[in-house]
């Protein structure tokens, strides 16, 4: 088993009852997609609504980095995770 | 003879003379600039030589709006002036939005150049085709919204738009900006530049309308940009309820808001204090600039003893100038503070970045009491900076001169080894990202043309994870030149040239952002222009910028890092690690060189300019031997 630290933000943190930092739990070798699918069997369907479009894929805007890493740059949810990596949600963010 | 989206007029006003004259907009430069920075910079090349004194009377202001401006494309009040600036020497380039902007396109102009110097204090009144220099010795030592507020009196007509300057402006501070409603032309000393002519203000009241080269297509385009903007995950509702402040989470969790003078950066939450929580907690509305359905402007309204009844609308530039890199933790001293900026006419990101200089010289020991004037500025104390936003702004004897022309000047005062501490690149006081942790953002910061300039290039390849044109690792040096080129070109041909809000290109179209320039101004111009006549302009500004910059006396080695961003590594947080050593920055400068097909000295190349149809560019490098 791996365990990852799981961070989000705002509306996604939201989702998650107010939690913006949690572990998570996972067999190895799992991937990106599998920590979000744990994520989602835990707080429901408004998280898995929010993340993930009909075919399963990010829906827009959402973003996921690994170890400060954007997943878009890994091998996207496919990206293998292991013990003690850092995974950041974040709802669509713009402006500065 | 334009056939819409430019008025085809430029205003040139003469204070030394107090001669106003109509000059025709050659259509050239319309179709090479586009408008906006893209005007301000070829009209500054071919009329300030690059070793003008930028606080003298043969510096020049050119205000510019784009072919955008003023018709019902969304979002596109924005004006770009453009001088030299006295904070940096280099191009001193800012925009502002609100109302101001369309305000000179309705008045038939496409440009305003303010040139030489009032014996006394003036402002400009344009009606029309009317043009007056009045008075304004009754306004010298009036913050900025009275001034505004008693102009329209003055004229008898409240629509009227008016830019000002503040006492800072006046005192020449190198910090000041110019405002316009509560917005702000805020960056690189521009306030400062108005102040040395002796100009108060420019008040303006068009009656005209900008025509339209071909409604028909142009209503194509516009529809097609506001269903961008619809199909946006960002823009509605998220932006346009939160507006900026909510990147104060987003940077944080990425352990890149920056902390303390930038000394432990990630090693404090911020979100859980000054975060979108608590600053949607004082919200109190929202506004928007002329023809914009978004409205992220947020205005809030502080709370709690000594703060209430301030009310501003901090950006989240703000909260970290304000905020984090000066250890504040209250919301309602951002609100406040930001508001005094505004009504002195102060640049709030150079103010609080030189604040929180003086406080880390004040924790080490380097500025004592008596250097003060009695003020304990450790890290963290708001109403310290309440205060020193006042001695700035009036640039008092003691603690408000040593800081008020910003943070390479102060490091110069107080000399020894200050200046390791003095976080700025080309004379410009750092935005609000950590450079570290986020690489490409950070080598905008080194090499755009006005100094640390976040938006001159944003990378939101790395700040948002937007995959466009491809995904990138914000850790990673390598491809960072390349990346840093395209922001910088894309950046300025379809926001600061058309003018267009930035927000919307990264939001709506980042993807078809050339495109979407390419149809709108086409559309509303009749200049056809393909998207890679619209790169090109990007390229061809950034080109044009850096021989001013070159001819100014800058070289590679101003294209750097503050030493700590290369000696110091972050500890903690989502960036913990990072840094950038000299190696990182030589290669990332290299590669950017490369992409630009310049010099690795940094100078264009004969070839490059050439392409770009700059032969005056390459004429004033040939002059002093460098081509």
């Amino acid at each position: 088993m791996i365990t990852v630290e799981i961070t989000t933000i705002m509306g996604i943190k939201a989702l998650m009852g107010g939690n913006k930092d949690q572990s998570l739990t996972l067999s190895d070798g799992a991937t990106v997609a599998e920590a979000l699918d744990q994520l989602c069997k835990t707080y429901g369907l408004p998280l898995h609504e929010r993340i993930f479009n009909d075919a399963q894929q990010l829906n827009p805007g959402i973003v996921v980095f690994v170890n400060g890493c954007v997943i878009f740059a890994l091998d996207g949810l496919e990206t293998p995770l292991q013990d003690g990596d850092a995974v950041l949600i974040f709802p669509p963010v713009g402006g500065g | 003879m334009f056939q819409g989206g430019y008025m085809g007029k430029v205003l040139r006003v003469n204070l030394t003379t107090k001669k106003v004259s109509v000059e025709d907009l050659p259509e050239k430069i319309a179709r090479d600039y586009i408008g906006g920075a893209g005007f301000g910079v070829k009209y500054l090349f071919d009329e300030v030589p690059g070793d003008v004194d930028s606080l003298g009377p043969d510096n020049k202001l050119i205000f510019a709006p784009g072919p955008l401006s003023g018709t019902p494309a969304p979002c596109a009040s924005r004006m770009a002036v453009t001088t030299k600036s006295p904070l940096t020497g280099a191009v001193g380039m800012s925009l502002s939005g609100g109302y101001f902007p369309v305000e000179l396109k309705f008045a038939g102009y496409d440009v305003l150049i303010i040139e030489g110097q009032a014996d006394t204090p003036v402002y400009l009144h344009i009606r029309d085709d009317k043009v007056a220099i009045k008075n304004a010795e009754k306004l010298w030592g009036m913050d900025t919204q009275i001034t505004q507020s008693i102009i329209k009196q003055d004229v008898n007509d409240h629509n009227t738009r008016i830019a000002c300057i503040g006492q800072a402006g006046e005192n020449l501070s190198k910090m000041a900006a110019i405002i316009n409603e509560r917005r702000a032309f805020g960056r690189k000393g521009v306030g400062a530049v108005m102040g040395s002519k002796n100009l108060k203000a420019i008040a303006i009241r068009g009656s005209g309308q900008v025509p339209l080269a071909n409604p028909k297509a142009f209503e194509t385009a516009r529809k097609f940009m506001l269903e961008a903007m619809k199909q946006s995950p960002v823009l509605y509702p998220e932006f346009s309820k939160l507006g900026t402040p909510m990147v104060v989470d987003a940077t944080s969790a990425m352990g890149i808001f920056p902390s303390e003078n930038y000394r432990n950066t990630g090693e404090r939450d911020y979100s859980t204090t000054i975060g979108v929580e608590a600053s949607i907690s004082r919200n109190k509305g929202s506004e928007h600039c002329y023809g914009c359905p978004v409205g992220c402007t947020q205005l809030k309204l502080a709370q709690g003893r000594g703060y209430e009844g301030g009310m501003s609308d901090p950006e989240y530039e703000t909260y970290y100038s304000l905020g984090s890199v000066v250890g504040v933790e209250s919301v309602d001293s951002i609100i406040y503070n930001d508001m005094l900026c505004d009504k002195y006419g102060l640049d709030t990101m150079s103010v609080g970045v030189t604040i929180a200089f003086a406080m880390e010289l004040f924790e080490r020991g380097m500025l004592t009491a008596a250097d003060t004037n009695g003020l304990d500025l450790r890290f963290g104390n708001h109403q310290a900076v309440t205060q020193l936003i006042e001695e700035i702004a009036f640039r008092r004897e003691g603690i408000g001169a040593l800081l008020c022309d910003g943070s390479r000047i102060m490091a110069e005062k107080v000399g020894g080894e200050a200046g390791d501490f003095a976080m700025h690149i080309k004379g410009l006081e750092l935005p609000a990202y950590d450079p570290r942790g986020a690489k490409a953002h950070g080598l905008n910061f080194a090499t755009s043309y006005t100094g640390a300039d976040h938006n001159r290039g944003y990378a939101f390849q790395e700040v948002f994870g937007i995959p466009v044109p491809n995904a990138y690792d914000r850790f990673a040096v390598a491809g960072k030149g390349w990346l840093t080129k395209w922001n910088q070109d894309i950046r300025c041909a379809t926001t600061d040239c058309p003018t267009m809000c930035g927000f919307l290109m990264d939001m709506a179209v980042p993807a078809i952002a050339e495109q979407n320039t390419a149809d709108l101004v086409s559309s509303a111009s009749g200049i056809a222009l393909t998207k890679e006549d619209v790169g090109m302009v990007g390229e061809r500004v950034n080109n044009l910028a850096r021989v001013f910059n070159i001819s100014a006396g800058f070289t590679r080695a101003d294209d750097t890092f503050p030493k700590r961003i290369m000696a110091e590594t972050i500890k903690e947080g989502g960036s913990s690690g990072q840094r950038i050593s000299q190696e990182d920055l030589n290669l990332m400068l290299d590669e950017y060189y490369e992409a630009r097909n310049w010099r690795q000295d940094g100078v264009p190349t004969r070839q490059k300019l050439a392409e770009l149809d700059l032969p005056e560019a390459a004429a004033v490098l040939v002059a002093r031997g460098l081509l």
